[in-house]
């Protein structure tokens, strides 16, 4: 708080006195009257001492109020409109300035936006004089200081300062406030000022888990919100996605989320873009509520596509949320492959069992349906098997340690294995493949070696989790289908402790697992604990649809690897079709090149190089928005949309006291909020005035009560 | 009467012509020492006829009456009621409580302030002195303050009223109001019973012990008047901004601002006047209530007339 006239505060505190001194002056000099009865005179003024000394009192407390109203007021005092760091002239101060620079300051309302109002608040704090040394913070992602050390450097701190931009993505705090912790405690002398002034529009959900104890004790927190006074209305496209998998002629439902951050229901229209393809989308969104409007498409290209859903006819605070670009991947037809040692010409065995299971349709309907590559585990390398999006092993054998490893690389880089096991050495083959992926790799149990093989016969389905994938397409009816099925064979098992009970799908009645799926890296792996040779589920109706659902949930998303978020940093395992370093190049092209359809691409998009299981693709800082390409000359092999972060758009600020009192660790702390208007910091003046006069009244009513 | 021409400047001889024929008299049977107009408690033979009565041996023959004896054969003696003169004792406050003249008065010489209430006493008991010697009732003096100070008995000679009177006009109010002990003085010089006048503010702390005092007047058969002299200004406080009020007995200094109790002052007043009006009835005594704005010629002429009856 600070005073317009302050001076006006002295003469107010002299004026207090002034109604003692009036009174003392003014005192009537009393008459000599003689009165034989005086007596009574003593006897009535004793009776009404009290009440005229509480009178006196009260009357020259009024006045002595009053007027200190008066002078307050004269004073015009300023709450919150001058920081302490304007006034302050101790000798040696060092300051760390932590601007923001995530998304949300990118708001702009009615013409003037947050982070030029930031910037000219940072301004005033970077001016260099005599016994300041200071540092620039730029707040995003990840802490970005333009100087290792307190500097005093001032031309160069406001260079930066004067470049710096809002961007795509969102605001770390915590790591920015223990940066300015580290900067204020090196080197600091000991009778140093500390201070740190934070410009941000404190967003509640950046700032609700910041922590000021990580700061020295003495440290001076400033404050300084260039938030609106009510939260400005938004509207933001937070993902794009396909449901189930893209095959090349074949209808999906392309999914957009909207989400609503104003205080009314708003109808959109939004455009979504990719290839030759454009459909737009409209729906009505209430308010805070994060909504989902669909539209049906049919991609005829194959591979990679790249698009950007954007908000048409719509104007908000936050236009950098209006479009979100989004890749997906069109496939022609899926490739199983099945590693056993059973022959084709077993009929019936347990992979002819799976086969007719995932290819059923002959004829012309056969097209639809995955191609299906039996192989034996002899055969079984990278090449061989680079094609198969899923891999079923049935009955492999003994598998040799390249082969696991094999296993584990395509695990890690999005495929899927499903592993029918119902021999001694399918246990050992999983526990080796555990071993293998280790912390990747969790199985909610264990397979152990069967000692009683022959025992293991025409066990029921005892425990299904019916409400989730592939059980719970089979609704109602589930229990019916699976209350005819027998199980034989398969392997005795173990819960592992602390495993999710959510991966185990299906107990048999011995509580030995029947299927369990684990995600594994990018890829998917379950296992199905059962001989299918001797068991009658293949021959239940339900077996095809079973089938065909463990196989769906186990293929990964078509682009559930395919999203990240501006500012962070990035590492991608590329999938096997970029097997060597070679011939592939890596580029990106922002949102409004997508958009424009233009060709101009950013070489500048991160590192590749090679690791073990594959190609490794790193980027520490992706900072626009848009899609990252990695092609294999003209080919491209992987695509990957850079999004802001969703939490961005949520302008919603942070309450000052939850700032001051909660998350300021007993630091001194004050807080301005730059967007109130100049009025209302000024009114305060009028109150005072107003409680003056409120006590004048006061006066005359005491006055009249007591003449009663 | 003849008076000397050096009367006293309380005495306004002039003014008093109009009511020097109206007689100051008592309703009860008094004492006196000789014979006058008023009815005395004696019943003699020089007197008026009163009544008969039967003859008892030994009583005195001149007064039976032969006329009745011959007609009746009966002897009976003839009753008259004896006349005797009055006995006056006035009795001045004379404590410094008296000398209050109001605010308006100020003119302050050294015989006493002008308009005060012991001015009105003085102008008073002079002319009532005057009245009751004209009419050859004897009268006498007592002065009191915080004791008995002066005491006159009672005459009717000229001389006598003259050192009266001279006694009234050098009366220097003195002294805090000590009623009760002063009329106990009193009391034990005076001996036959008439008529005792006491002029008085009563602003005393004993009230209870002054009319009990007042009370053995009463039982010696003394007719008790309570003359209550009250200044106008006493009953309502002056009208200014501050005042400091000093007490006339030395009871030190009080300063406030009339307004502020000027109602409680008041309710306290009357309760004192009713008090000292209760106390007195209850006494026995003829009681009051005299205010120095009335005239005391006014005053006095209202008296003797009540008096007469």
């Amino acid at each position: 708080m600070g005073f317009l006239y302050p001076a006006m505060l002295g003469i107010a505190g002299a004026a207090i006195a002034l109604p003692l001194l009036i009174h003392v002056l003014t005192r009537p000099r009393p008459v000599r009257f003689p009165l034989s009865t005086i007596r009574f005179v003593r006897e009535a003024v004793a009776q009404k001492k009290s009440r005229h000394r509480l009178r006196d009192v009260l009357i020259l407390f009024l006045r002595m109020v009053a007027i200190g109203l008066l002078g307050w007021a004269f004073a015009r005092p300023l709450f919150q409109d001058r920081p302490w760091q304007d006034s302050d002239t101790a000798a040696n101060v060092r300051r760390v300035v932590l601007l923001d620079t995530s998304q949300s300051m990118a708001a702009n309302l009615s013409g003037v936006g947050r982070f030029e109002l930031a910037r000219a608040r940072a301004t005033r704090f970077l001016k260099p004089r005599s016994g300041l040394m200071a540092n620039l913070v730029l707040v995003g992602a990840q802490p970005r200081a333009v100087f290792d050390r307190l500097s005093s450097s001032f031309p160069v701190l406001n260079e930066a300062l004067d470049k710096s931009l809002a961007n795509a993505e969102r605001a770390n705090i915590q790591p920015a406030i223990n940066e300015a912790a580290r900067l204020l405690s090196a080197d600091a002398p000991p009778d140093a000022v500390l201070e740190l002034v934070v410009i941000s529009d404190f967003q509640r959900t950046n700032w609700a888990t910041a922590d000021f104890s990580a700061l020295p004790a003495a440290t001076r927190i400033q404050l300084e919100s260039v938030a609106e006074a009510e939260t400005p209305d938004n509207l933001a496209v937070e993902s794009v996605r396909f449901q189930g998998r893209l095959t090349r002629g074949t209808e999906s439902i392309v999914e957009v989320v909207v989400e609503n951050f104003s205080r009314t229901a708003r109808n959109v229209r939004c455009e979504v873009t990719f290839g030759n393809n454009a459909v737009t989308v409209t729906g009505s969104c209430p308010p805070l509520v994060r909504t989902t409007l669909t539209h049906p498409v049919n991609v005829s290209d194959e591979g990679w596509i790249q698009g950007v859903a954007k908000l048409l006819e719509h104007s908000d605070a936050l236009p950098g949320d209006d479009a979100c670009p989004f890749v997906g991947r069109v496939q022609s037809v899926s490739t199983f492959g099945i590693v056993t040692r059973e022959p084709p010409s077993r009929i019936p065995s347990a992979s002819w069992f799976i086969e007719r299971a995932i290819a059923p349709y002959t004829g012309a309907e056969a097209s639809r349906q995955p191609r299906i590559e039996r192989m034996n585990p002899s055969r079984m390398s990278a090449q061989s098997v680079g094609e198969c999006q899923l891999l079923v092993l049935v009955k492999p054998g003994k598998l040799e340690p390249d082969q696991i490893n094999l296993l584990a690389s395509l695990l890690r880089r999005g495929r899927a294995i499903l592993y029918v096991t119902s021999e001694l050495v399918d246990a050992n083959n999983f526990r080796q493949l555990v071993d293998v992926l280790g912390q990747e790799l969790q199985p909610p149990v264990e397979l152990l070696p069967n000692q009683r093989e022959a025992v293991r016969n025409g066990f029921a389905i005892s425990d299904v989790q019916s409400g989730l994938r592939p059980f719970s397409v089979f609704g109602d009816s589930l229990a019916v289908l699976l209350a005819s099925v027998r199980i034989s064979g398969g392997l005795v098992t173990r819960r592992v402790p602390n495993s999710l009970d959510d991966d185990l799908l299906a107990t048999l009645s011995d509580r030995s697992t029947l299927l369990f799926v684990n995600s594994v890296g990018a890829g998917n792996l379950g296992v199905l604990n059962a001989d299918l040779s001797d068991s009658n589920l293949p021959r239940q109706q339900a077996f095809v649809p079973l089938m065909a659902e463990l196989t769906d949930l186990l293929l990964p998303e078509n682009d559930s690897q395919a999203t990240a978020f501006c500012g962070e940093p990035l590492t991608r395992l590329l999938p096997p079709e970029a097997s060597g370093l070679s011939g592939l190049s890596v580029s990106h092209r922002s949102t409004d090149s997508v958009l424009s359809g233009g060709d101009v691409k950013n070489s500048d998009a991160g590192q590749l190089r090679e690791s073990g299981d594959g190609v490794l693709w790193q980027w520490t800082e992706a900072r626009v928005p848009g899609i990252a390409t990695i092609a294999n000359g003209e080919q491209a092999v992987f695509s990957l949309a850079l999004k802001s972060p969703p939490e961005e758009s949520d302008l919603r600020s942070l309450d000052e006291n939850v700032l001051t009192e909660r998350l300021a660790g007993g630091r001194e702390t004050s807080f301005r909020q730059s967007s109130r208007p100049m009025s209302s910091r000024d009114d305060s003046w009028i109150w005072f005035a107003a409680s003056c006069v409120v006590a004048l009244i006061g006066e005359i009513v005491a006055l009249r009560f007591f003449r009663m | 009467m003849i008076v000397s021409g050096q009367h006293s400047r309380f005495l306004e001889l002039r003014a008093l012509a109009s009511i020097q024929h109206m007689r100051f008299s008592t309703r009860n049977r008094i004492e006196g020492t000789r014979s006058g107009r008023h009815i005395s408690r004696q019943l003699g033979g020089g007197g008026e006829f009163a009544d008969y009565r039967e003859y008892s041996p030994g009583e005195d023959l001149r007064r039976l009456d032969w006329r009745v004896m011959s007609r009746t054969g009966r002897a009976y003696i003839k009753v008259f009621q004896d006349e005797t003169n009055l006995v006056c004792m006035p009795v001045i406050d004379i404590s410094g409580s008296m000398q209050f003249a109001g605010q308006t008065v100020v003119n302050e010489t050294k015989e006493g302030r002008s308009g005060s209430k012991l001015e009105y006493a003085q102008f008073f008991v002079t002319a009532l002195s005057h009245i009751i010697c004209f009419g050859r009732d004897q009268v006498g003096l007592g002065l009191v303050s915080d004791k008995l100070t002066d005491f006159f008995p009672p005459a009717s000679t000229t001389d006598h009223l003259t050192r009266l009177h001279e006694a009234i006009e050098k009366i220097r109010p003195s002294g805090s109001t000590r009623l009760a002990d002063s009329l106990e003085q009193l009391f034990q010089r005076v001996g036959r019973r008439g008529v005792l006048l006491l002029v008085s503010d009563f602003l005393a702390d004993d009230l209870d012990a002054v009319f009990s005092k007042l009370r053995l007047f009463r039982h010696r058969g003394w007719d008790v008047v309570a003359l209550h002299l009250v200044h106008p200004q006493e009953e309502r406080l002056p009208t200014g901004t501050a005042f400091r009020f000093e007490g006339l007995e030395s009871e030190g200094s009080v300063n406030c601002s009339p307004a502020e109790i000027r109602d409680l002052y008041e309710t306290n007043f009357a309760a004192h006047l009713a008090l000292v009006r209760k106390l007195g009835l209850s006494a026995g005594c003829d009681y009051r209530l005299v205010s120095t704005a009335v005239p005391y010629l006014h005053t006095l002429n209202r008296f003797l007339v009540d008096r007469t009856g």
